[in-house]
């Protein structure tokens, strides 16, 4: 099976898994033997290469969330529905979701609906483990919706806003 | 199980050196709840543990011998809350109060309450405690003493004209610091008169908030200082003993991460006047307890720059070290037991290191992950210990500390500490949120730090090298999220289908015993 993986920093992969010798090839590269962990609850581990790494693997739409090995991973799965996040890249119009990093409690909203932004405008105050986490805007562009109110709990990821630039 | 149980209901008859103090009652949480239940349990000392309400299912909670709720709230309405703790110590019946670390270790008032009671404050006594806790008295004193100190203000600064007057005396770059902090909260460097004025009031707003006490003062700010400090203890006779030291260069914003026995840089003759100064200081204060005195290392040159009137996180490097149980030794020097062992029978061999792990994220500027434990593997096997209250299906608080184990290892020789941690940290599995593991796995393969090029801004001036995956990191994680995502693909019918989902788990599950045979 081909897979293209777009990488946090914006990077397409080209990845080929075979579950008939099970392993996978990594941009052309060499073949790596991997191997799934299961248990009841679904999958736990998996082995690429020679190392067993824990994982908790979940996705929405195309995009992949992966913790593994106590580091927290997001990729996306590169096709032709995917403008959502690619606006910001190519600089065309579009829509671009802030989402939360973390868990927590939001503190304050610190911008309004159809307001222009800039990159690096502090657009909520996230508050988590006494801590105050700064979400600053990746780009210029327009506050299309507020989705939470402050004093709202939002779990990790959730989306917050969304820009339009 | 049966000794166990035997073991709670009749601590006394269980060990042969029995404690002065027979009960105590422990105003703290996680791992060293945990802790200082071991040390007491092995005193014969029956262990009551204040427990707020979010805590009462977690393990120090299920393992004291019994548990006093201080109900819901924050930190500050259970364990920062003085009169709810001395309630809980009345009504428990116990002799003694245990602070651990954090919340009311360092806070005069409690001990002065505890005295007030009749209650023994495990730690020093209130006065001793008022001034070695103030910086500003420590400075004063080790300037009597004739222990070096940082160059800076002579006591608080509490406007910004006296902050630029003073700055421009010293010369810059400055640190502004909160005179009743610690755990750096309320600290600023600036490097510039230009900046001043802005870090200056930040610091003092984030230091009232903080610690109720905008009090700031400011010193010569070191380019590459180490941070080494001394472990010491003095009995109510007057006995003084020092541990040797610990390096704690490792920090993130003047939070420690990583910690080393014994350095690789202090000089027998530099270790010497640490030590001296660490004597002279708690001789002033009339202290008795554990204690640490920290000081910085610029090349030749140490400067002191306060004593933690308490445990602290690292002590474990120490013991491994020298073999002596540091919370044992704060529990029957605060019983006014003698310390039963001279300077010369405490030996120091081998080297020893704690990695901090922290439900943290390091590529979010370290900011808390809370989660649930999912799976747990704790690492063990020759020279390593782990000192944590993490048990599968265990929910990390958002409302307290991020730090949820504390791996240490021990070797013959740094670079065998160093292999033992390595191997540990990928024994070790934590499955269910982001934790500091990965950065403390990049922090060991550093060249630098393995030949110990460190000092207390290292990770901050590596930067991404150590927060960020590697480039072998991230190849990883594109494969596993590839491989992952076309075996959901492969069989699309595993979620929607329940007895279809049947089949596949059991036919998965031999899968995965075949795998792992």
């Amino acid at each position: 099976m081909e897979l293209k993986i777009r990488d946090s920093k914006g990077k397409v992969h080209d990845v080929s898994v075979d579950f008939g010798t099970n392993t996978a090839i990594l941009n052309g590269e060499e073949k790596i033997p991997f191997e799934i962990i299961r248990r009841e609850q679904g999958v736990v581990g998996i082995i690429i290469g020679e190392r067993r790494f824990p994982v908790n693997y979940s996705r929405d739409g195309i995009r992949i969330n992966l913790l593994l090995d106590g580091t927290k991973f997001k990729l996306e799965r590169e096709t032709s529905y995917s403008f959502l996040t690619r606006a910001k890249d190519d600089g065309s119009a579009g829509l671009i979701e802030v989402r939360s990093p973390i868990p927590g409690i939001i503190s304050s909203i610190n911008t309004n609906e159809n307001k222009k932004v800039k990159e690096g405008d502090v657009l909520c105050t996230l508050q988590a483990m006494k801590m105050e986490n700064e979400i600053a805007s990746t780009t210029k562009g327009k506050i299309k919706e507020i989705l939470v109110v402050e004093g709202e709990r939002v779990s990790g990821d959730q989306v917050l806003m969304i820009l339009e630039n | 199980m049966f000794s166990m149980a035997f073991r709670r209901i009749t601590p006394r008859k269980r060990t042969a050196k029995k404690s002065k103090i027979k009960s105590m009652l422990i105003a703290n949480r996680g791992e060293i709840a945990l802790r200082i239940i071991r040390a007491g349990w092995e005193l014969g000392i029956r262990c009551v543990i204040a427990s707020s309400e979010i805590d009462i299912d977690s393990l120090p909670s299920r393992v004291a011998d019994s548990v006093f709720n201080l109900g819901p709230g924050s930190a500050a309405e259970t364990y920062l809350d003085i009169e709810k703790i001395i309630d809980a110590a009345k009504k428990s019946n116990v002799e003694a109060i245990h602070p651990g670390y954090g919340f009311l270790s360092e806070n005069a008032k409690f001990a002065k309450r505890c005295e007030e009671e009749d209650i023994i404050f495990i730690g020093p006594n209130s006065e001793a405690m008022e001034k070695l806790g103030d910086k500003v008295w420590g400075r004063k004193k080790a300037k009597e003493l004739k222990i070096p100190t940082i160059p800076g203000s002579e006591g608080v600064v509490n406007d910004v004209k006296t902050a630029i007057k003073v700055s421009r005396k010293i010369g810059f770059p400055v640190l502004i610091k909160a005179a009743a902090g610690g755990g750096g909260r309320g600290m600023r460097v600036v490097e510039n008169l230009k900046d001043l004025k802005d870090a200056f009031e930040s610091a003092q707003s984030e230091a009232e908030l903080a610690f109720g006490d905008g009090s700031c003062f400011i010193e010569r700010y070191l380019s590459k200082p180490r941070h080494i400090e001394i472990q010491a203890m003095r009995d109510s006779h007057g006995r003084f003993i020092h541990l040797y030291e610990r390096e704690c260069s490792i920090q993130r914003r003047h939070q420690k991460l990583l910690e080393e026995a014994p350095s690789l840089t202090v000089s027998t003759l530099m270790r010497k006047r640490m030590i001296d100064s660490s004597k002279a200081l708690t001789k002033a204060a009339k202290y008795h307890g554990v204690c640490t005195v920290e000081f910085l290392v610029d090349g030749k040159n140490f400067y002191f720059i306060e004593v933690n009137t308490r445990v602290q996180v690292e002590h474990p490097v120490t013991e491994k070290i020298t073999g002596i149980d540091i919370i044992r030794a704060g529990i029957r020097i605060a019983g006014k037991e003698r310390i039963p062992f001279s300077q010369r029978q405490v030996r120091r061999s081998g080297h020893a290191i704690e990695c901090r792990i922290n439900a943290e994220d390091p590529r979010f500027g370290f900011a808390p992950t809370p989660g649930t434990v999912e799976e747990l593997i704790l690492p063990a096997g020759p020279g390593i210990r782990v000192d944590t209250h993490l048990c599968p299906g265990y929910t990390v608080p958002s409302i307290y500390d991020s730090l949820i184990a504390k791996v240490i290892s021990y070797g013959r020789t740094r670079r065998e500490a160093i292999t033992r941690m390595e191997r540990a940290l990928r024994e070790m599995v934590v499955r269910g949120f982001t934790t500091t593991a990965p950065f403390h796995r990049r922090l060991l393969a550093h060249k630098s730090f393995r030949n110990g090029k460190i000092w207390t801004r290292f990770v901050e001036h590596q930067g991404s090298r150590l927060t960020e995956p590697s480039e072998q990191e991230d190849k990883e994680s594109i494969l596993a999220g590839a491989i992952l995502l076309a075996d959901e693909e492969n069989h699309p019918n595993v979620e929607q289908d329940s007895e279809d989902q049947n089949d596949w788990n059991s036919n998965r599950n031999e899968d995965v015993e075949e795998s792992w045979n």
